[in-house]
């Protein structure tokens, strides 16, 4: 199969579900002729025109509301929005506009829109540039949030968000984007809330989110030479979370670790862990270790940064005391 | 006419304190008249008319708390009954839910209570409990806690505890019966010719015990001799010992238990608690009857079929046994 | 039905209008001072020309956003008053399910797109809304209602310059009553309210908002502008709330004086100065608007004891529309 970038990917899912839906517009900073700074929506003026690859002023707020009242009204927006971090700016249009408005209206208002935006830190961009916000708008009932693990995933969730009739919001990590994985070329729906068993093994359980299932891929490499098996799942997209994966593995397992890239307390990994302590508290041999990144802003410094987030070698460090049986912080 | 109410002003108000009325009862008013002062939420505010007559029924005093909603007063075209009848129960109460007090529920016991708390994986403390393990014993050894489901590994090759509640394989039996006469001549015989005194239950744990032997190749038999009024006594190998003399006892844990029912009206016991093999020996007339209870965890058919064979013998033909 | 308002029939909608309104909030004030009514409620009573004149230039399918102070507007878009109470009241026929209540109806079917209990929160949908209908090749109008209090968020300058940038039939409406909750306007907008829309390069004007035919007036002329591609419009509606910010604001003399409010009440409603310019030209009489007064009134009061007797939802409902069904 051909092997394409994950910021290939993206543009292609783009491209494909816009020639097929004339409701489907693209607004944002910059998407236009400069295709973003990351180069993602390079080519879809030429193709679709500035009517539906829209340029805007810089102005997160206005712009997202402006896709949250188009989508009300027949259209099918795909936001983007440069920078993650910039999810701050536009959280009440976000979560008091579009997450709430069908609930609001009892059923009869729909809001399909899709926000991508990106996360990831190591890319020395400081506090500001680097933080994974996709907790945040998980916490807020009414939108739906998935995070690619590759490009073939960041193909096949944006296609499927596109078609979803909720506020989807997409987080990809932007060191990902010249990733290159085996993508079909033409139709790849992946559904929401079905995770993917990248690995089978018996000893442990590693869920992994975005570029934290490559962390947990090397992790189990380094575990698998020492003779520890570990199983790795991506759940794909965090709302809808697909637990009966998650404790399936757990179960036979006994032992889990989840790493994700957003700050450890309150996050993805708090969650996860929680659930699985109520669904599969009778099945686990040792506590749910939690591998976030650093509650600590994002610092610039490569030497601090790089220690701030999750890493194969921590990982394998943290299944190898579960599996001797040691306690954590005790 | 219009009804004077006790307005709802601020967010989650179930009543306002009316400070005072600003109009006596038959007073006139006109609309935007200031009626009275209510208290919510820390302020006072004024309440006006909103319409125009005389203020009658009113139904509420100066420093009352009032549910909102309720009427205190009508303004009406006349200045008739200016005090109301006794107030109606008030309406915004009957909508108000009645919860039930809790249950007072008596504490519950420390789940506690034996000293330290041992530590294990949830999945460890199940396994255990499915299998009737105690995690206790790997504890009273000293291993080191927390406990993982590897640790189990260890307290199966444990024996189990005494007393403990043990999930028991299928309860098999074994019955014979033999003739009192040879005993009761022997011990006639041990009386008379060496002026030796033998207990029934003696001659019964010395030949079960030898018989065990015999069946089972065990090196050390301990005989645990019930004693429903007292304290079983364990008696560690009695057919090693001379029935002249008496026997150790050991506080080791015992190899099967002995009821001696041939004093009583007992003749066999078939409790099906196989802890432990378990013998009961009864008399039925001329009679003994021997009863034996056992699982596939103590021993095989074959052993079993061989211990009883040979008990029977020995209590028919005693000289035998001692020879 | 949109042409120029000159025969009696219109003007005895506009009028019926108005007057639907003023029932409408009179019953809902009444309900919710008597402790029948959950939450809280902002009045638009005193404002009635302003929802009236500018709805009565749209089609049905024509958009409008609204504001907390929203029933209003929800009335002029042609919404019925049962299914508007059980809303107040969290009741399963609202048009909400009961879900929204007074803040956040929205009656889809005839394009409101919604109260917003954000101020300024619907100026960004609205402009979406008007991006949709230009884009999609509709000829549909948005208008936004908004208070001169949300003329200090930030929103209505980004949207502003976006629907200007990209020449959308929008239509912001700025209903400016002289209180921002509980401050004057001028203590919390500096410099001209137009003059923000004029700096962006869009059409503003002034109107009086307790005359429903200069309002109407100017509203046919800027939605007809709007389908032909010329908007988008601001227009300042000079109006007066006659409750407080809400239903328990009534002691309000620290920022609005009394004689202010009898000022507006005596010589600026916009309905008595209607009914008194209809039978002044000879196009009712007094008795005919009495009778349109009365019928109203009974109307609104038998919605209000339909939906006190209608149902609560099934607690079942409570997670249902979390999330819209995606075939």
């Amino acid at each position: 199969m051909r092997q394409i970038t994950l910021s290939t990917a993206v543009n292609e899912a783009i491209a494909e579900e816009m020639r097929r839906d004339e409701t489907i517009f693209l607004i944002g900073e910059d998407v236009a002729e400069a295709g973003t700074p990351f180069k993602i929506t390079s080519g879809l003026v030429e193709e679709f025109g500035t009517d539906r690859v829209i340029d805007t002023p810089i102005a997160e707020p206005g712009f997202m509301g402006i896709a949250v009242g188009a989508a009300m009204t027949g259209s099918r927006p795909i936001v983007d929005l440069m920078f993650g971090d910039f999810i701050f700016l536009i959280m009440d249009q976000l979560c008091n506009q579009a997450a709430k408005t069908h609930y609001m209206s009892g059923g009869k208002l729909n809001v399909p829109l899709v926000l991508r935006t990106n996360m990831g830190a190591t890319r020395r961009s400081a506090a500001q540039h680097s933080q994974s916000l996709h907790a945040i708008v998980a916490h807020i009932p009414g939108l739906k949030i998935a995070m690619p693990s590759s490009a073939f995933e960041a193909k096949g969730l944006l296609k499927t968000a596109i078609r979803d009739n909720n506020p989807v919001v997409i987080f990809e990590d932007k060191l990902m984007y010249q990733d290159k994985a085996d993508v079909p070329e033409g139709e790849l729906l992946i559904p929401f809330g079905v995770a993917n068993v990248k690995r089978e093994g018996s000893d442990i359980t590693l869920v992994g989110t975005s570029s934290m299932v490559q962390v947990a891929e090397k992790a189990a490499e380094i575990l698998a030479a020492e003779g520890i098996s570990a199983e790795v799942i991506d759940p794909r997209t965090i709302v809808p979370l697909d637990m009966d994966t998650i404790n399936a593995s757990v179960r036979k397992t006994s032992r889990c670790i989840v790493i994700d890239e957003g700050h450890q307390s309150f996050g993805v990994t708090s969650e996860i862990a929680s659930r699985l302590m109520e669904e599969s508290f009778y099945h686990l041999d040792g506590p749910v270790i939690r591998m976030g990144a650093m509650d600590v802003p994002i610092p610039f410094s490569p030497a601090l940064e790089d220690i701030t987030v999750p890493t194969p070698e921590g990982v394998a460090a943290n299944a190898r005391k579960l599996m001797a049986g040691e306690m954590f912080n005790g | 006419m219009a009804d004077v109410i006790m307005p709802a002003l601020g967010m989650a108000q179930d009543t306002g304190k009316l400070v005072q009325w600003m109009k006596a009862p038959g007073d006139a008013i006109s609309t935007g008249d200031v009626l009275f002062e209510v208290e919510t939420d820390k302020s006072v505010m004024e309440v006006e008319a909103q319409a125009d007559g005389f203020l009658t029924q009113v139904s509420a005093s100066d420093g009352e708390d009032v549910p909102v909603g309720q009427v205190i007063a009508v303004i009406s075209a006349t200045a008739e009954n200016p005090v109301a009848a006794p107030a109606p129960p008030p309406v915004a109460q009957a909508v108000t839910e009645v919860v039930a007090a809790p249950t007072p529920t008596a504490p519950a016991p420390d789940a506690v209570t034996t000293g330290g708390r041992i530590l294990a994986s949830p999945k460890a403390r199940r396994l255990a409990a499915q299998e009737g393990l105690d995690l206790g014993q790997l504890a009273a050894t000293g291993a080191p806690m927390p406990y993982h489901v590897s640790d189990l590994a260890t307290l199966r090759e444990m024996p189990a505890a005494a007393g403990q509640t043990v999930v028991m394989a299928a309860t098999k039996q074994i019955m014979a019966r033999c003739q009192r006469s040879g005993s009761r001549d022997f011990m006639e015989w041990m009386q008379a010719d060496g002026a030796i005194t033998v207990t029934t239950s003696a001659m019964f744990a010395s030949f079960a015990s030898g018989a065990f032997r015999a069946a089972t190749e065990t090196p050390t038999v301990v005989v645990q001799v019930a004693d429903p009024d007292g304290t079983d006594i364990f008696l560690r190998n009695p057919d090693f010992t001379r029935l002249s003399a008496p026997v150790s006892e050991t506080d080791e844990d015992a190899t099967f238990v002995l009821h001696d029912l041939s004093d009583s009206f007992l003749t066999s016991l078939r409790l099906g608690d196989t802890a432990l093999p378990t013998l009961s020996l009864g008399s039925d007339g001329d009679s003994y009857l021997i009863t034996f209870e056992f699982s596939s965890e103590h021993m095989d058919d074959a052993q079993g079929i061989a211990f009883v064979s040979g008990l029977a013998r020995r209590l028919a033909d005693p000289l035998h046994h001692l020879v | 039905m949109t042409d120029a308002k000159t025969n009696t029939e219109d003007y005895l909608r506009m009028y019926r209008q108005m007057v639907r309104i003023r029932s409408f909030e009179d019953q809902a004030n009444q309900l919710y001072l008597s402790a029948k009514m959950p939450g809280l409620t902002h009045m638009y009573s005193g404002e009635e020309a302003v929802a009236v004149g500018i709805c009565e230039a749209l089609k049905v399918t024509d958009k409008i956003t609204s504001t907390h102070r929203g029933h209003g507007h929800c009335v002029a878009k042609g919404a019925d008053f049962k299914q508007m109470f059980c809303e107040l009241l969290g009741k399963e026929e609202g048009y909400c399910r009961g879900k929204g209540g007074s803040m956040h109806i929205a009656d889809q079917s005839n394009g409101n797109l919604g109260a917003n209990a954000i101020v300024g929160g619907s100026m960004g949908i609205a402009t979406g809304s008007a991006l949709s209908a230009k884009r999609l090749g509709r000829d549909d109008v948005t208008v936004c209602f908004f208070g001169d209090g949300a003329t200090a968020q930030g929103l209505l300058y980004e949207v502003m310059n976006m629907a200007a940038l990209w020449s959308l039939p929008v239509i912001y409406a700025c209903e400016n009553n002289g209180y921002s909750e509980y401050t004057r306007t001028d203590e919390i907008a500096a410099g001209s309210i137009v003059g923000r829309a004029e700096a962006f390069g869009i059409e503003a004007f002034k109107v009086d908002g307790q005359d429903v035919l200069a309002v109407n007036d100017l509203a046919q002329t800027l939605v007809a502008r709007c389908r032909k591609g010329e908007g988008p419009f601001f227009i300042e509606l000079e109006t007066y709330r006659y409750h407080g910010h809400h239903v328990g604001d009534i002691n309000r003399e620290y920022y609005r004086p009394k004689d202010e409010e009898k000022e507006w009440h005596t010589n600026r409603d916009p309905i008595t100065n209607f009914a008194k310019w209809l039978t002044a030209e000879g196009i009712v009489d007094q008795a005919e608007l009495d009778t349109i007064q009365t019928e109203i009134k009974t109307d609104a009061a038998s919605a209000v004891a339909y939906a006190l007797d209608a149902k609560y939802p099934d607690v079942s409902e409570v997670d249902m529309h979390v999330f819209a069904e995606t075939p």
